[in-house]
């Protein structure tokens, strides 16, 4: 039973990997180039975007969960699923987390990775769906942040800048909480954890944990940037504001850890 | 016409007073961005902050080369004097 389940969840999880980016591809050559031919402006297309791969991610994940490869549990989702027009930070501990929280919320944007704009399986995704590249000068980045958060998206943002390490959390990064303050926005904190941990940076796809891994997505509560406008520079209230939230997720992780 | 010390004095003063920068860190090689953690959008604060004492304004492509305490004061001052 063990060595059968290992390698089921093997093989599950290799042809996972490879339908994400095929199901990138395919969609990219079918579907959005009529979403692109029906939206009469970029708002609507980047709507249409999002919802399709919103029900895709939810369809992926039904099947990941179905044929056994992981477990989500959801049972502290909270507010994330109604969020509209809020800055929701995550940390970072796996490959799969963009994917849950899209299939969990219709309405994110991404900040990612300007090689993506390359990559040619995701480049027509990120690109349909007015993701935001990370090279953008900073003037220009605050411009479409405002832009997509003004349209009632949610920005999706891993203040870490990349994976986390295994049940930790790395130093944030504070261009998040500038854009909230600047915006008045909403900052919604996700804790994402994953047991036993798969997907972490620096491991190969194959090699899969001993058992079935649980992914849970929880609600941390939100915070209102605003609060930190008190202080007399911009630059002050930011750091007092990720340094707030990097110990709100520390203490949530060493309980986790404990 | 403010000299290089002037300069550095008056940048010492804002990157504690904006950026929490512990003062015996404020050297004329630490680097913005290694050294004293500031980011992007801290350096686009401390350039609009650097306008009032040049008077004169800055773009933020002057800055872009600028890696430095030292560099900061170096191309406040050359603005200053052309």
């Amino acid at each position: 039973m063990g060595l059968l389940d290992r390698l089921r969840r093997l093989v599950g999880t290799g042809l996972a990997f490879a339908s994400l980016g095929l199901g990138g591809m395919v969609l990219a050559a079918t579907v959005f180039p009529v979403i692109a031919l029906i939206s009469g402006n970029t708002g609507d297309r980047i709507r249409r975007t999002q919802h399709v791969v919103h029900w895709s991610f939810r369809l992926y994940i039904l099947l990941l969960r179905h044929s056994r490869i992981i477990d989500l549990d959801v049972s502290a989702i909270g507010g994330i699923p109604a969020c509209r027009g809020s800055i929701i930070v995550a940390n970072h501990p796996t490959l799969l987390d963009v994917v849950l929280l899209m299939s969990l919320n219709p309405h994110l944007r991404c900040i990612v990775k300007h090689q993506l704009w390359e990559n040619p399986f995701l480049s027509g995704v990120v690109k349909s769906a007015g993701y935001i590249r990370n090279d953008l000068p900073s003037d220009a980045m605050a411009r479409a942040c405002s832009e997509a958060l003004a349209s009632g998206s949610n920005l999706l943002v891993f203040p870490e800048g990349t994976r986390s390490h295994q049940g930790e959390i790395g130093r944030f990064h504070r261009g998040f909480a500038n854009l909230a303050m600047l915006t008045g926005t909403e900052i919604r904190m996700v804790l994402i954890t994953c047991n036993p941990v798969t997907l972490v940076k620096g491991e190969p796809w194959w090699r899969i944990p001993d058992r079935r891994p649980t992914f849970r997505v929880a609600d941390m509560g939100a915070l209102e940037a605003s609060d930190y406008l008190s202080y007399p520079y911009r630059s002050i209230g930011a750091r007092r504001l990720v340094a707030c939230i990097e110990e709100r997720y520390s203490d949530r992780l060493a309980k986790n850890n404990g | 016409m403010l000299s290089q010390e002037d300069i550095f004095e008056k940048l010492r003063g804002y990157l504690e007073e904006m950026f929490e920068v512990p003062p015996d860190k404020i050297v004329l090689d630490a680097r913005l961005f290694e050294d004293l953690d500031l980011d992007s959008i801290d350096a686009v604060d401390l350039v609009t902050k650097m306008q009032e004492i040049s008077g004169k304004k800055i773009r933020p492509e002057q800055f872009r080369t600028v890696r430095t305490v030292g560099d900061v004061v170096e191309r406040v001052h050359e603005l200053l004097v052309g």
